[in-house]
């Protein structure tokens, strides 16, 4: 759909805060209009309140009253327990492994996509990552499972081409390495989406200017394309980093029971354990944890980049 | 890379062994037949598209108001405000699951079809505000000035020029919210009971207890879902300017 876009120094008075666009009426409509919304808000921050309450409960069998009082209990389990402090620590680890691959292996995607001169390429490349992004995660998953698991495609490939013997199994799956696996192609179209709308705003004559003045590619895309991408890059970073640390699906399908990220820790202590003090508390540490991720990447961006 | 496995569970779900096996020894269509025998998949998927059903339109009128709301109302669209409205988008969805799921047994709420489908709802319409906000923030507003001045009520410019011209986000973020909806797992499997297990919990439980294709028929079948909806977008936006590699 293409709209007449008027001279944009003749819209400009309007923008900004001061003078509010014509038509703007009694800020009461506009409440009447949130207030649907807000009501939803109200009853999600509700429920994250009860979470935080839940978690500083003291813990009480099924079936016993709660004894009244606060206690901390829950957290310093949490961050000292063995147990937890290695599901804390895997949840970690692989975000951190599929967050570094998924922009290893997505940047070059995002740039082909926006840069390519063929259509043909363009449109290829968009299917490539449009498909599995639409696709419903638990088949995309289970059909990452087809392809690691022991009796999978790569299994099958390795005996057929007498890498291995019928015995041998390598094993992709059950493991930190098939939870990484999946993790990174989980998070991929995500990265591959954010990189691209970056490099899409990037102004490219900045990089002709570069290469009028004898830089040659190489050294053009590592310092200037590269270094004016970093929002993007610091962005795609960041999501990606969130989306695997509170997975589940992924490592309760690839792992199967043997690799337990954070959000299953909190899953099997809420519905099986039936200890909801102590999970509750755990959520709420991954709750604080995404916050200080997602303020640290807009100190990061705003202080570099002004942006 | 990517799209690879996807390839190989619709080779597979043509196979004609009791077991899944790569390659498949020999070709059938009886996993597909199963898919109906089985008595869980088709009332699952019933429960995901009416869940998704009820979810897209409600999250998108609500998105769409508050994205009017806070465009219209600069005191209304903060950062600060902004921040709170987009908040269930931040907040990882196994927390949002577990807070729903205590909350809903405080405030007595028993009801899990409608538990699921208001969960769906909160995860969603922040997408709509989203796609909406970015659709509007393009919006000229000398078209509004035009119209009021042609004598338009504010009804009339809402419904006759504002709505028509930001049809793209609206469709984006339709299109979110219901694909969201309908794939959710995360969220769901904390609010569901044992009468309302929708699409991807049915086959999360499948696969547990089965080795055979079954799950990787329902796949085929999920995945030309997502091509069609994938022609749909082209038709309609572009997958491009979807994804964000054109504005």
């Amino acid at each position: 759909m293409t709209i007449a876009v008027p001279d944009a120094a003749a819209r400009a008075p309007t923008i900004g805060p001061e003078k509010p666009p014509p038509g703007a009426g009694k800020a009461s409509s506009g409440i009447a209009l949130l207030a649907p919304s807000a009501l939803l808000i109200v009853f999600f921050f509700a429920a994250l309140v009860w979470l935080f309450q839940h978690s500083v409960e003291p813990y009480a069998p099924t079936g016993q009253a709660v004894e009244p009082g606060l206690t901390l209990t829950h957290y310093a389990k949490a961050l000292s327990d063995a147990l937890y402090v290695q599901s804390l620590w895997v949840t970690f680890k692989l975000s951190f492994i599929a967050t570094v691959f998924a922009l290893l292996l997505g940047y070059p995607l995002a740039y082909q996509m926006v840069r390519t001169n063929s259509a043909r390429v363009r449109t290829f490349l968009i299917l490539t990552i449009a498909i599995p992004f639409l696709t419903n995660l638990i088949v995309r998953l289970y059909a990452l499972t087809l392809v690691l698991g022991n009796t999978g495609l790569i299994n099958k490939f390795a005996i057929w081409s007498g890498l291995m013997t019928e015995n041998e199994i390598l094993p992709l799956v059950r493991n930190d390495l098939g939870v990484g696996i999946g993790l990174t192609y989980f998070v991929l179209p995500f990265v591959v989406f954010t990189l691209a709308t970056a490099l899409r705003r990037l102004d490219t004559t900045l990089e002709e200017a570069a290469m009028s003045l004898g830089a040659n590619k190489v050294v053009t895309f590592f310092k200037v394309t590269l270094p004016l991408s970093m929002p993007g890059v610091i962005g795609a970073a960041t999501l990606s980093f969130i989306l695997s640390a509170s997975a589940f699906a992924t490592p309760l399908i690839l792992g199967e029971g043997s690799v337990a990220m954070i959000a299953n820790t909190i899953y099997d202590q809420v519905l099986f354990v039936e200890n909801i003090p102590f999970g509750a508390a755990l959520a709420v540490i991954a709750l604080v944890i995404t916050i200080l991720l997602l303020y640290l990447q807009a100190r990061l961006t705003r202080k570099r980049y002004g942006a | 890379m990517l799209i690879g496995p996807i390839f190989l569970v619709i080779w597979l779900s043509f196979g004609g062994d009791e077991y899944t096996s790569v390659p498949p020894t020999s070709y059938a269509l009886r996993w597909y037949e199963n898919i109906f025998a089985q008595p869980e998949f088709v009332p699952a998927f019933w429960i995901s598209l009416k869940i998704a059903a009820i979810c897209t339109p409600t999250s998108l009128v609500l998105g769409t108001l508050a994205a009017f709301a806070m465009h219209k109302f600069p005191v209304l669209g903060g950062p600060a405000l902004q921040a709170v409205f987009y908040s269930p988008i931040m907040v990882p969805l196994v927390v949002t699951g577990i807070a729903l799921l205590f909350f809903f047994n405080l405030v007595g709420f028993t009801a899990n079809f409608w538990n699921v489908t208001v969960g769906h709802i909160i995860i969603t319409f922040p997408y709509v505000i989203r796609t909406v906000s970015v659709a509007l923030a393009r919006y000229d507003p000398a078209l509004d000035e035009a119209a009021t001045s042609l004598g338009a009520r504010p009804w009339q410019v809402f419904t006759r020029i504002t709505l028509p011209v930001i049809r793209p986000g609206l469709f984006a973020g339709a299109l979110f919210a219901f694909t969201m909806s309908f794939d959710d797992f995360t969220v769901t499997i904390f609010l569901i009971g044992t009468d309302t297990h929708t699409l991807p919990v049915a086959i999360y439980q499948y696969m547990e207890w089965n080795v055979d294709s079954t799950v990787a028929a329902v796949s085929a079948l999920l995945v030309a879902m997502s091509v069609v909806l994938m022609l749909v977008i082209e038709r309609v936006i572009g997958l491009d300017r979807f994804i964000g590699v054109r504005g």
